[in-house]
């Protein structure tokens, strides 16, 4: 039991990266806005929060890389995607958590630039690849969609991964800390 | 110079970019180049696809629970609608039946037994969808356990939707006909033009990902409305597949040749099911 709630943060992402895959299928219409489409970013959003309520905890930074390795092989089948997204979110998270205030919508901001950043990562890896031949200023749209998106993701989730990453930060045993 | 490599975070983040840069490189080599993905992939893709069953059975449920209040609301239309197809139906069917039987004791006589347009279906369901705003990727609920193989082609709602690109253990990875990755496979085309002559090409992708008739083997014009349907000549598909019809002709950006646009007749904006053809001639 005390192993399991070590590892209760890595099944939770797990089921994030499910959720993420199963609900785009979902809500492709809702996504689609003029030219733009938004991503549906549960996975590193979950990362974010994580890391906006532990940042003192650095094996965070490990369970992102390895959930970026995961969801890179599912869903692309190769790897460079998440795997930098990931933990790049996760140091972003520990970072802003440090230097601003300890403010909701402080956090929302956070958020809000961190999923443009990742969005934009993702759209400059697919077009080195020709994976797509949208230009900036078309992909802009859909990076700013995103945003918002996030945004709203995370006020809908915050309180569930902040409650994870208190009561169960990954490969930290708590019970050494009660008595 | 000196400065620069004593600068420790510059080196790692140099480093790091090299890493992801040889790591992607190597990658996307591996996926376009190899018919079945590696096994320790393959293991984890299939591990998470046991998840993804799981989750998207409850959600698949409400998500038809929704539609079919929107499927109610639009029975007496639709009603109308189909009864006019159905009284054209049993005309139809039954030249069908009559040109099958036929086509078999030509086709016995010539000695032919697989032809290009001979092919099996198989129903798979879409349990995942790739969920970035540009790549156009989906995992399916079958793989190699149901005789799945890398480039096989993908329908939905009534025309072809895209094709496999990798096929794990129990899932597959399904690119759709939109995708503009330049390495993708295209599917080789043919169509009728008005004046009866038969147009072979191939389906391209413009920006937007608007589908066009890229390649066409004459000048021939290709009236609106035009079908344009797989040829077979590109070696995985069979022949007859619907990829959509022709919607609008102009000239390209320099004035030369003509784009022909078309309007997909596949259900590529929200497949939940799909038909995943093998074709009989190799």
């Amino acid at each position: 039991m005390r192993i399991f709630k070590q590892w209760i943060l890595a099944i939770a992402l797990y089921v994030a990266l499910i959720l993420d895959g199963v609900l785009s299928v979902y809500l492709q219409p809702i996504l689609k806005y003029g030219n733009g489409k938004a991503s549906l970013m549960l996975l590193p959003l979950a990362v974010l929060i994580i890391n906006f309520e532990d940042e003192r905890n650095p094996k965070e930074f490990w369970l992102a890389l390895g959930a970026g390795l995961v969801a890179d092989l599912y869903f692309y089948g190769i790897i460079g995607i998440y795997i930098v997204v990931l933990p790049a979110l996760s140091a972003f998270g520990r970072w802003y958590a440090r230097v601003s205030p300890e403010l909701f919508v402080v956090r929302l901001i956070g958020t809000f630039l961190a999923s443009c950043g990742a969005s934009l990562y993702i759209w400059l890896v697919f077009r080195i690849l020709t994976w797509t031949n949208q230009s900036f200023q078309a992909a802009l749209p859909s990076v700013l969609y995103t945003g918002l998106w996030s945004v709203g993701i995370t006020i809908l989730t915050y309180w569930i991964w902040s409650k994870l990453a208190r009561s169960y930060p990954f490969l930290i045993d708590l019970d050494n800390y009660r008595y | 110079m000196k400065k620069f490599f004593q600068n420790r975070k510059m080196l790692s983040a140099l480093a790091t970019v090299a890493v992801v840069a040889a790591l992607l490189g190597s990658t996307v080599t591996l996926r376009n180049n190899l018919n079945a993905p590696l096994f320790v992939q393959r293991l984890g893709n299939d591990l998470v696809s046991v998840g993804s069953r799981i989750v998207s059975a409850p959600v698949a449920w409400l998500s038809d629970g929704i539609n079919s209040i929107d499927d109610l609301l639009n029975a007496a239309s639709e009603n109308d609608h189909l009864k006019k197809k159905v009284s054209e139906l049993a005309q139809v069917e039954a030249r069908n039946a009559v040109l099958e039987k036929e086509n078999k004791q030509l086709k016995a006589a010539a000695g032919i037994k697989k032809t290009l347009t001979s092919y099996t279906t198989t129903t798979a369901s879409v349990i995942s969808r790739s969920s970035d705003s540009w790549s156009e990727q989906l995992t399916i609920n079958k793989g190699k356990n149901a005789g799945f193989k890398k480039g096989m082609a993908v329908m939905s709602g009534g025309g072809v939707i895209g094709r496999l690109t990798e096929v794990d253990t129990a899932t597959s990875k399904v690119e759709l006909i939109t995708t503009t990755d330049s390495s993708a496979n295209r599917f080789a085309v043919q169509a009728v033009s008005s004046s009866g002559k038969t147009l072979h090409g191939i389906i391209s992708v413009q920006s937007g990902g608007v589908l066009t008739f890229t390649q066409a083997s004459s000048s021939s014009k290709l009236a609106k409305g035009t079908k344009v349907y797989t040829s077979g000549l590109g070696g995985v598909s069979p022949k007859g597949l619907l990829i959509g019809t022709v919607s609008e002709t102009t000239k390209d950006s320099f004035g030369l040749s003509d784009l022909i646009k078309i309007t997909p007749a596949g259900n590529l904006s929200d497949p939940s099911v799909v038909t995943v053809v093998q074709r009989s001639v190799s």
